[in-house]
């Protein structure tokens, strides 16, 4: 099922020196998906999160969110976007004051729902925000941002920082504020963390997206076997592992085998420079 | 509107506890002032000194104004604490700006001077109930040139309003100082222009003060009656030309900053 664009970026050219750190990239990002960016350390992941909610302007190419130039950062988009930075500071206030403060600004805020997800992620309201932990943060964050109502959250490693329960109930939470209206964009280097949530997978690398489709389009063809003498050059990908080699073969191909992983699957896309 | 309301709550839900201190220390200033002065008049003799409150309000509005200003500004533009909340706050840069200079310029003093009056209310009160003193509450509209303070006020409010978009750091100091510079090469400019006016009518050899006593008293007289009746162009030059520049500027300034620096 095709849904509305959310994003369009066409030609974008952005450099933070002489060196442009992408060139006439372009991509869409359609509505109802969780999508996750990867990419290498430095290949512009959260450069590309601030473009797309106005923090951040292109030098060339254009951008919209929802029909809407970002650098233009009007009241109309920013009331649909929620960016959950990787660095993010709260204010020495309490939970209450901090709402009070900010929820007149999103209309369609649930206070209700705000509440069910701090109680899911056990979070004391209580507690002054600046006292909180860095996964406390990001959890009550988390909680205003998919209670706030936006269409589009963004996320800069969002499990960063949270303990392995909070990991799960992340996932979980995010699961189910899934909706066709709603559309997430996840940067992360935690490819476990999100394996089972994220779909499709946006892969950026050397200024390019190298990648923008379903999981299902590699895991339904490809699968890695297992062989314990090294393989011949002529082979799609082939990784070393204990006891053999890890064989990535057509599924026709393959006796057997075992089914892709998203660590894998970003190995073999940025290694290959895109899809095998 | 809806949003220009939001943003003036939001002001005031991140203030109200400064604002709570600060007007506790109003209170208690002036309530130990009534009280040391009760006692010195009963016990020492001393003749009643005239209400306190008119002598402080100027200084309450002045430096509390632009301390709250500065803070009203550089908190949101430059904290790290606040940048990114404000930046993608859904609001435009001009309700942005609008409240936080509405809050600085227009509501502090018309606030102010309300707490100036229940305080000295409530004080007088308790000094009459306690000491049987006169009571003396303070009325701005007695205060000589309670309407001239407000312009000065709304003009050196929007300087330093202007200061706290430019400066990333000590705002406030940094105002002062570059207000002083300026002020300070206007008047060399001046005496610079003053100086070869009179050498070029005067020659060469005179001195500057040599010069002004020279000058012919009735025309200097005439020269000053003259200055004093450009009045009108002087204080729309002080209090809405100059005032009204140093505010766009200053949006500007804000507009850049949400473009470059809150990221």
């Amino acid at each position: 099922m095709q849904y509305p664009l959310v994003a369009e970026v066409t030609d974008l050219s952005f450099s933070y020196t002489q060196k442009p750190l992408f060139k006439e990239l372009s991509f869409s990002l359609e509505g109802g998906n969780i999508y996750g960016l990867l990419g290498k350390n430095g290949a512009g992941k959260s450069t590309l999160l601030k473009l797309l909610c106005g923090q951040l302007f292109a030098s060339a190419g254009s951008l919209s969110v929802f029909g809407e130039n970002p650098r233009c950062r009007r009241p109309s988009l920013l009331r649909e976007i929620f960016y959950l930075s990787e660095e993010f500071p709260l204010p020495r206030m309490t939970s209450s004051q901090y709402l009070s403060m900010l929820t007149p600004f999103y209309e369609r805020f649930d206070h209700e729902r705000f509440a069910h997800y701090a109680a899911e992620f056990s979070l004391d309201l209580t507690q002054r925000l600046s006292q909180m932990s860095l996964g406390e943060k990001k959890k009550y964050l988390l909680a205003f941002g998919l209670a706030s109502g936006c269409s589009l959250l963004i996320m800069d490693e969002p499990t960063n920082g949270l303990d392995i329960p909070s990991k799960r109930q992340f996932r979980q939470i995010v699961a189910s504020a899934m909706s066709e209206e709603r559309t997430f964009v996840i940067s992360t280097h935690q490819v476990r963390d999100m394996e089972a949530l994220i779909d499709p997978i946006i892969i950026l690398d050397q200024g390019k997206v190298i990648f923008n489709e379903r999981l299902d389009a590699l895991t339904d063809a490809y699968v890695l076997e297992h062989v314990s003498t090294e393989p011949d050059g002529d082979v799609l990908y082939s990784e070393k592992v204990l006891g053999g080699w890890m064989v990535l073969k057509k599924r026709g191909d393959a006796l057997g085998g075992q089914a892709l992983d998203l660590e894998t699957i970003f190995n073999i896309i940025v290694e290959k420079g895109g899809r095998p | 509107m809806k949003r220009f309301i939001a943003l003036l709550r939001r002001e005031w839900i991140v203030a109200r506890r400064d604002m709570a201190i600060y007007a506790s220390v109003i209170l208690a200033l002036f309530f130990g002032y009534e009280t040391l002065q009760s006692i010195t008049t009963r016990y020492a003799g001393t003749s009643f000194a005239t209400e306190v409150y008119g002598a402080l309000f100027p200084s309450f509005l002045f430096v509390g104004g632009i301390i709250i200003a500065v803070d009203l500004f550089a908190s949101d533009l430059y904290k790290k604490d606040n940048q990114h909340t404000f930046l993608m706050l859904p609001a435009t840069n001009g309700e942005k700006f609008l409240s936080k200079s509405l809050l600085a310029t227009v509501v502090y003093p018309v606030a102010l001077t309300l707490y100036f009056v229940v305080t000295s209310v409530v004080v007088e009160l308790l000094m009459y109930l306690i000491f049987s003193n006169p009571i003396g509450i303070f009325n701005p509209f007695a205060l000589s040139g309670y309407w001239m303070l407000l312009a000065r006020y709304w003009s050196i409010i929007s300087l330093f309003i202007l200061g706290a978009t430019v400066f990333r750091k000590s705002a406030l100091v940094k105002t002062a100082l570059a207000f002083t510079i300026v002020v300070l090469l206007t008047t060399a400019v001046a005496y610079l222009f003053l100086r070869l006016f009179v050498t070029i009518r005067m020659g060469g050899r005179i001195s500057l003060l040599e010069a002004l006593s020279r000058v012919d008293q009735r025309r200097f007289d005439e020269l000053v009656e003259t200055i004093k009746s450009w009045k009108v162009a002087r204080d729309l030059l002080n209090y809405l030309i100059i005032p009204v520049a140093l505010q766009i500027t200053a949006y500007f300034r804000l507009c850049e900053v949400e473009a470059t620096d809150a990221v």
